[in-house]
């Protein structure tokens, strides 16, 4: 059972594939009639590149997460108002019809025309797959549960789907997003992955750690193509997948390990943009649904990080058509210089620009100096990208052959170093783009030493004690983080006590209307993911609500409680019938912190607490007849039902 | 001739791998070097504690549950003289006289190997220092729930002594008993002792109103309670060794009056973490 749920992650990437690919063969059919003909311009020549193979991939995808999302904005604001069908039904029936429809598309075009695989692919895909594995098991020693803090929110988000409570806006759907950062898109596929029938909190760990497997391999995969594509040697490529599978940013981006909105985005992005870049070297262009495909597709998976993706990306495609017309474009234009120009004035500029009034004051404490930075790049890389970072520009100035390529690579090197760099709030975020340009420098930074051994094993040698360095990197960085999450021999957020509390109150509670959930930040944002009750604000609780919430925690009188239970005010349920106020151990160590820290959206009590003994002597003082109802206890949490 | 250039060709084909080789071997040692440490470690857990280095010794705590620390200190452990008189073995004053130099740090490489054997359970909290020629290390052997601290004193010539304790600091709002005879050491009202009823199941004895103990018996095993962090701890006796608690300095100390004539003292103190009571063989 756990491998099946596991599985189902895979529709995440099945899902829209097959649509989208379905799709535009369907399409392909009517290329016949001449006004399609533009339309739809297909592989017309046999393919001679391996790589070209696969260059359709990333709009295939893109068009299928596309049209699920218009499938689903079209009922939720046309047809559902319109003629009153059923928001759920008709989505979630609508989008497995024309998967099932697409599927079979697929199926007939595969019988007609195998797709062969040829080991220059399969290497990749096992390889990868390897490291993958021998990645995820030093992620999951002694942390039995997914680190990835923010599935629960995505989770919370993907059951209001289910339910057939979608809107656009995130905030609108649950009010632990105060600031829509993201469209639903991903969540979209989730509730495709899950629907129907709601996953118990046990099957969602197991969906949602199967999930991250997927993506880590997506992320070396496109690694690998990158670095394949940029400089066109096989080790380099092996390099390079090893570096996007082995490497965890782990400051705020988590590239690697954490499946996000802003992770999704940059696999589509560059495993995109290594396909237009191997486009360029063969003097072609993409067709436009192609590219169009993916810039449609990039900003409605992630605003920030997907709208820069798709102006990078858009970008480069005009350059790759003018460039056809005016073949000397490059050439009078030189566009490393003015990026580095660029880099520079940039840099100067955003220490004047202010905004940290961002997300209500959020922002604020997501702006890191460059001490700050260079403390998160030891951690991850230790010297390592200070000394081949410039090894890899040394290579790529140098480089007679790849010109074009490694131009582009170091306008986007010096790019997206630039936005990293610059003095603004949440630029770090912007790393899970360019990490993968940092990275293809790296290894290119190794490969210009390594190209000079002509004893092949030798080379190969030295890449295995490259492989192995970058695991015992990989090994201190991954230790430093969970440093932090240590409880009763394991890393983690969450125990089996906070699994037992949350299958009670999706037992009990899940499905109810008006129920409404307090606790601690951290408690109700895993209670919410897990179970699918309804809380206050998940971890983003809003400051008014956390002063409530300490005012009960101080106060054991009955009376008290009562009084400022009925003060909490959700952002999306109005009137609740029944309230539950949750007490952990985390809620009684949060209640005993500074009140800064308390009332900080930063700050959390990140690990399991069992209850103490005065925890337990508060709690059985609350207790008082009908009106406030202990319902559930543990060792590590109680519930009270309060009306 | 023919022969010589292929020769030569070959030969400055190696030269260059092995530069390649110690250049990147270099740049991949160098990578490794830059890494960054945790903040503290190593850290184990032991049950519901976390067993960790601080400046002054060895402690037991929980994270994010600040104000709980059980530290076994040389500040705090004593040797006995002849006449019985405690000495102790390190004083305040001695480790702000003895500045850094007192303890001896790992380099960097050393450190990135804790920081590896600590995730994979190969190495336990170790405190060490050296001050006038007399070296000092605890270090804990943490098994599940059980922690086994063993302090070495090794002096720079022989000494008679006639006994030595190793001590374990508790809370001033602890509740601190006997973990056979339920006897309270610790001063305990009614409500308390009832709440302790309630919740642990467990009939602890006080004191009769208005008697005190400062310093307790000899007893086999002491439990603690903090009512602020969950857990129990219990502090046991091995062979030849007898418990006592220090009301007045809160502390609970293993003692062991074994005389000894020697240049190296070991000592040992086991410490169980429970989440509840667990009753022990009388």
């Amino acid at each position: 059972m756990q491998i099946i749920t596991e599985l189902r992650a895979l529709l995440v990437y099945f899902l829209p594939l097959v649509i989208g690919r379905g799709l535009v063969l369907g399409l392909k059919q009517v290329r016949k009639m001449s006004w399609w003909k533009e339309l739809v311009r297909l592989r017309e020549k046999r393919e001679e590149d391996e790589v070209e193979k696969w260059q359709a991939l990333p709009a295939y995808y893109a068009w299928g997460v596309v049209v699920i999302l218009v499938w689903a904005l079209g009922f939720r604001y046309w047809l559902t108002p319109l003629v009153g069908l059923s928001w759920k039904w008709g989505f979630f029936g609508g989008v497995w019809l024309v998967g099932l429809f697409c599927l079979g598309v697929n199926i007939v075009s595969w019988w007609r025309k195998p797709v062969k695989l040829e080991w220059r692919s399969l290497v990749p895909i096992g390889v990868v797959t390897l490291l993958a594995s021998g990645v995820i098991w030093l992620w999951v020693y002694r942390s039995p549960y997914p680190l990835n803090w923010d599935w629960y929110q995505h989770q919370t988000l993907s059951r209001i789907i289910q339910e057939g409570k979608f809107e656009f806006e995130t905030s609108k759907m649950s009010d632990t997003f105060q600031f829509n950062s993201y469209p639903p898109t991903i969540h979209l596929l989730h509730a495709l992955g899950q629907f129907p029938g709601s996953m118990t909190p046990q099957r969602l760990i197991d969906y949602w750690r199967g999930l991250s497997f997927l993506h880590l391999i997506s992320v070396g995969l496109v690694s690998w193509l990158l670095a394949f594509v940029v400089v066109r040697k096989p080790v380099v490529g092996f390099l390079g997948g090893v570096f996007g599978v082995m490497i965890f940013d782990s400051a705020f981006s988590f590239t690697n390990l954490f499946f996000l909105p802003q992770t999704l985005a940059a696999v589509v992005f560059t495993g995109a943009f290594a396909f237009l870049l191997n486009a360029l070297q063969r003097e072609k262009t993409l067709p436009w649904w192609q590219a169009w495909g993916v810039i449609t597709v990039l900003p409605l998976i992630h605003y920030s990080v997907g709208t820069l993706a798709m102006l990078v990306y858009g970008a480069f495609w005009v350059y790759s058509k003018l460039k056809q017309k005016v073949p000397k474009l490059r050439d009078r234009f030189p566009f490393v210089y003015l990026v580095v120009l660029a880099v520079v004035v940039g840099l100067m500029v955003s220490g004047y620009i202010d905004l940290d009034y961002l997300n209500q004051g959020e922002a604020a404490l997501y702006r890191f100096s460059l001490e700050e930075k260079k403390e998160f790049v030891e951690n991850i890389y230790g010297y390592g990208m200070y000394l081949l970072v410039p090894l890899g520009v040394v290579y790529a100035f140098l480089n007679e052959k790849r010109r074009m390529s490694l131009g582009i690579s170091l306008v986007m090197l010096f790019g997206f170093g630039a936005v990293v760099l610059a003095d603004l709030p949440y630029v770090v975020k912007f790393y899970t783009l360019g990490r993968f340009w940092f990275h293809l420098f790296m290894v290119m930074g190794v490969w210009g030493l390594l190209q000079y051994v002509k004893q092949k094993y030798v080379m190969w040698l030295v890449s295995m004690g490259v492989v192995g360095t970058v695991a015992a990197m990989l090994v201190v960085n991954v230790v430093h983080w969970k440093n932090g999450l240590l409880h009763d021999g394991e890393y983690t957020h969450i125990s089996d006590l906070d699994i037992s509390a949350a299958e009670f109150l999706a037992e009990k509670y899940y499905g109810q209307k008006g129920v409404l959930m307090i606790s601690d930040p951290a408690t109700q944002f895993i209670l919410e993911g897990l179970s699918g009750v309804d809380s206050v604000g998940g971890a983003y609780m809003v400051a008014n609500n956390r002063r409530i919430l300490h005012q009960i925690m101080m106060s054991s009188k009955p009376d008290e409680v009562l009084k400022q239970m009925a003060l909490l005010h959700d952002g999306i349920l109005e009137n609740s019938t029944t309230k539950l106020l949750v007490v952990s151990g985390r809620t009684f160590a949060w209640a005993e912190v500074e009140e800064k820290d308390r009332l900080s959206l930063k700050f959390n009590i990140w690990t399991p607490k069992q209850l103490a003994y005065e925890d337990e002597k508060w709690i059985y003082s609350l207790e008082r007849g009908d009106q406030i109802r202990l319902v559930y206890t543990s060792p590590g949490e109680a519930i009270f039902e309060v009306r | 001739m023919k022969q010589t250039p292929n020769i030569l060709g070959k030969a400055g084909n190696w030269l260059v791998s092995l530069v390649v080789l110690l250049v990147l071997g270099g740049i991949m040692a160098g990578s490794i070097y830059g890494l960054g440490l945790p903040y503290r470690f190593p850290v184990v857990s032991a049950g519901l504690f976390e067993v960790g280095v601080f400046e002054s010794g060895l402690s037991l705590y929980q994270f994010e549950r600040e104000g709980a620390f059980y530290t076994v200190t040389p500040l705090n452990d004593y040797l006995l003289d002849s006449q019985g008189y405690r000495q102790p073995i390190l004083t305040w004053d001695d480790l702000d006289a003895g500045g850094d130099e007192m303890k001896p740090e790992e380099n960097k490489w050393e450190q990135l190997a804790t920081v590896v054997e600590t995730y994979f359970g190969k190495n336990d909290p170790k405190y060490m220092l050296e001050y006038q020629g007399m070296k000092l290390e605890y270090t804990s052997d943490v098994n599940g729930r059980e922690v086994q601290l063993t302090r070495r004193i090794k002096f720079d010539k022989s000494r008679l002594v006639d006994g030595q304790g190793m001590t374990l600091t508790f809370g001033r709002r602890d509740i601190v008993f006997d973990a056979e005879s339920l006897q309270v050491f610790t001063e305990i009202d009614r409500e308390e002792l009832d709440w302790v009823h309630r919740l642990f199941g467990l009939n602890l004895i006080p004191f009769p109103v208005g008697q005190t103990v400062r310093r307790s018996g000899v007893k086999k095993a002491v439990s603690i309670i903090n009512p602020d962090v969950p857990g129990i701890l219990t502090v046991e006796a091995l062979d030849g060794q007898d418990v006592v608690v220090d009301t007045g300095y809160r502390l609970i100390e293993v003692v062991d009056k074994e005389l000894w004539w020697t240049n190296e003292l070991v000592m040992r103190m086991r410490i169980t973490s429970d989440e509840k009571f667990m009753e022990r063989e009388q």
